[in-house]
């Protein structure tokens, strides 16, 4: 059973956070929030969401599945404003899931979310972890862009590093000296390289404006951030690609 | 009546070799400064190199006999097939195909499945006796009662060879025509009448959808597909602006009706191939024909497509090796594959097939190595019939990456083709959650 009013930016911020990686997902409904977790179609990404009750105006649920379309769930939230009071209903005998924005009433079907997996998303244990701005990865992202279809992070006692590197001599570096970040842990420095497009995708589906960026050698990203206006936090993991084979 | 006389490819000549065969190339006057990755992009259709005409096919098209044609009443049988020009776009030459005689024996003239085991010199020569006899028509009003247009249109409906008389404005010189999208096909001459002698046979569903004024054509192609229509045949019927939402029909050159219908059913195929269940082994698939060497391995990961072409030294669009590629993601593809160009969707349509039959998915491969036997083009259908007939071959299995890369570089000429492959990259550089812990 699922009530809840909620603000369509915030909607619109979980949706589109999960719906990089994925068409559809599954959303795991608990009276104290909901929660999703979904692997995009070629296992080198993950996304795993929590956003408490508090983020909505009203919530009121028991346990329960939706499988949710999350490419017509978008659509449905183009036809409101982002400050607009959305009404979610699911109406579990139709299995849909009816949606109210002011005047309007949009009735989705939900998808059986049955055979929909739960990837495990385990403790990981890396060695350096960072907080920074968003906006100042967002610029290094933009920067590597035009180089390469890579870009390798470095977290040292130096500070924190985002580059790339062509074939030639083009060459991209943004360097984060220690009093530059919010943030710094390093049990020891750590170096990895990771494929761009996905990279630049999660960052840039970020709305928090800090994240924390945990990091190994060869290993995969962890990337957290604050979701809701700091009443849910989100997660990243990403592959990394390794030159050696 | 008919002077015409096959073309002798000079292959058939004694003491040749593969390089001397394609003396198209060579002497073709393509001028020096442009970039032989330009023609193979190119392929004659899009006027890269700002001539205006493409100095290849021209110089193909003169090592072609002229044939003739003396008179101006022309009786003959359609396969049936017809032909949209696209020059002068929207007002282009549209009208039957056929050729001067009756017969009941040319529906393999119409059906790429018919023409797949062929030489290159016989098709030439049979698919240019078919003359393209045409007047110009506004695409966007593909109606007309009587003349030309109505019988191209019952033509394009219909199942078997149709036999009909059109009337010519003067008599035909000419030559056959080469094309990369399409077969070969024979000289065009101006049309004044076309008279259909006899009740078409017109398949059920094809009557249906053509009535269907409300079907948009996406569903239409693939309703004929799944009713077993031959994929000429539904070339033709949108060609001729006849499959639709009847607000938004029009005719379609003939050129880019063949990669509308190949990327129609490609993305319904994979609609649905996508969330099959993956292989579980490497599968290499290999078929050779007229000099188009093709590998396909079928890569047990999620659905992605990639199709490498590496044009030899003297085939024909090329006077040096080029590779090219192109490749698109699970999502699918936004832009036009415009390395590989036509090609690329009848190779994709041909790898689905097979992946839906089986109601698996997988990820796709294809090197395909083009040498120099390959001396004129002869159509995109070459690419899907021998791709389909490649798939229905039992294939090798292996069970890692390596050893079926390495299969394939072993069988073909370029031993450094992986260097081309954003999927062999992929494949070796990029990790999955996977390998780091159960997900």
């Amino acid at each position: 059973m699922l009530h809840a009013k909620v603000k369509l930016n915030i909607l619109k911020e979980i949706v589109d956070t999960a719906s990089i990686l994925v068409p559809e997902a599954k959303f795991n409904i608990e009276d104290n929030g909901l929660m999703t977790k979904a692997v995009d179609p070629s296992r080198i990404a993950m996304v795993s969401i929590e956003v408490r009750k508090e983020a909505f105006e009203e919530f009121e649920a028991k346990e329960s599945m939706l499988g949710i379309d999350l490419e017509k769930l978008k659509e449905t939230l183009k036809l409101g404003s982002s400050e607009d009071v959305l009404i979610l209903d699911w109406d579990k005998d139709a299995n849909t899931l009816v949606l109210k924005v002011g005047n309007l009433t949009r009735k989705m079907p939900l998808i059986d979310a049955g055979g929909m997996p739960d990837p495990k998303m385990p403790e990981l244990d890396l060695p350096a972890k960072v907080t920074l701005p968003v906006e100042e990865i967002k610029k290094g992202v933009a920067a590597a862009k035009s180089i390469s279809d890579n870009i390798s992070l470095k977290i040292s006692e130096d500070g924190f590093d985002l580059s790339s590197k062509a074939e030639g001599a083009d060459q991209a570096n943004l360097h984060l000296p220690k009093d530059a970040l919010i943030d710094i842990e390093i049990r020891e420095s750590a170096r990895s390289t990771y494929p761009l497009e996905q990279f630049s995708k999660m960052i840039n589906a970020i709305k928090s404006p800090n994240v924390t960026i945990r990091l190994g050698t060869d290993y995969p990203l962890d990337i957290i951030f604050e979701m809701a206006n700091g009443m849910g936090n989100g997660r990243y993991l990403l592959a990394p690609r390794v030159e050696n084979y | 009546m008919l002077k015409y006389a096959f073309p002798r490819s000079p292959g058939e000549r004694k003491g040749f070799t593969y390089r001397e065969i394609s003396p198209i190339v060579q002497d073709s006057g393509v001028p020096s400064w442009i970039a032989p990755e330009t023609c193979i992009k190119c392929k004659g259709a899009r006027n890269m190199c700002g001539l205006g005409y493409c100095p290849i096919l021209e110089s193909a098209k003169d090592s072609f006999p002229k044939i003739e044609f003396h008179g101006k009443e022309m009786f003959g049988s359609s396969p049936p097939s017809i032909f949209v020009g696209r020059y002068g776009y929207p007002k282009v030459y549209a009208g039957p195909v056929l050729p001067p005689f009756v017969s009941k024996d040319v529906e393999f003239l119409g059906l790429s499945s018919r023409l797949y085991g062929m030489g290159i010199t016989e098709i030439i020569g049979k698919r240019g006796a078919l003359y393209r006899t045409s007047s110009i028509y506004d695409v966007r009003r593909p109606k007309e009662k009587g003349g030309v247009l109505e019988a191209t249109r019952m033509l394009a409906m219909a199942e078997k060879p149709v036999d009909l008389e059109v009337k010519l404005a003067k008599e035909v010189k000419g030559r056959a025509k080469l094309d990369f999208f399409h077969a070969p096909l024979g000289p065009r001459t101006d049309a004044e009448k076309a008279r259909i002698t006899e009740n078409p046979v017109v398949p059920r569903k094809v009557d249906a959808l053509v009535e269907d004024s409300d079907a948009r054509a996406t569903d239409a192609v693939e309703e004929l597909y799944r009713a077993g229509i031959e994929i000429d045949r539904t070339q033709n019927l949108l060609s001729a602006g006849l499959l639709g939402n009847r607000r938004y029909r029009r005719m379609v050159p003939t050129r880019w009706s063949i990669t509308a219908v190949d990327d129609m059913l490609g993305k319904r195929l994979m609609e649905k191939v996508r969330y099959y269940q993956e292989i579980g082994e490497f599968e290499l698939y290999e078929n050779t024909y007229l000099g188009n060497h093709f590998n396909i391995l079928l890569i047990p990961e999620e659905w992605g497509f990639e199709m490498v072409e590496m044009w030899m030294k003297g085939s024909y669009w090329s006077p040096q090796d080029v590779t090219m590629s192109d490749w698109e993601p699970f999502e699918g593809r936004k832009t036009y594959a415009e390395n590989i160009t036509g090609g690329y969707y009848a190779a994709r349509l041909a790898v689905l097939e097979h992946l839906y039959r089986r109601g698996r998915s997988a990820k796709a491969l294809i090197y395909r190595e083009i040498s120099p036997e390959y001396w004129a083009p002869l159509g995109v259908w070459v690419v899907r019939e021998t791709a389909r007939r490649a798939m229905e071959s039992g294939p090798l299995r292996f069970s890692d990456m390596e050893s079926s890369l390495k299969t394939i570089t072993e069988r073909v000429h370029n031993k450094e083709w992986m260097k081309h492959s954003h999927t062999v990259m992929e494949l070796r550089f990029q990790r999955k959650l996977s390998d780091y812990w159960e997900l």
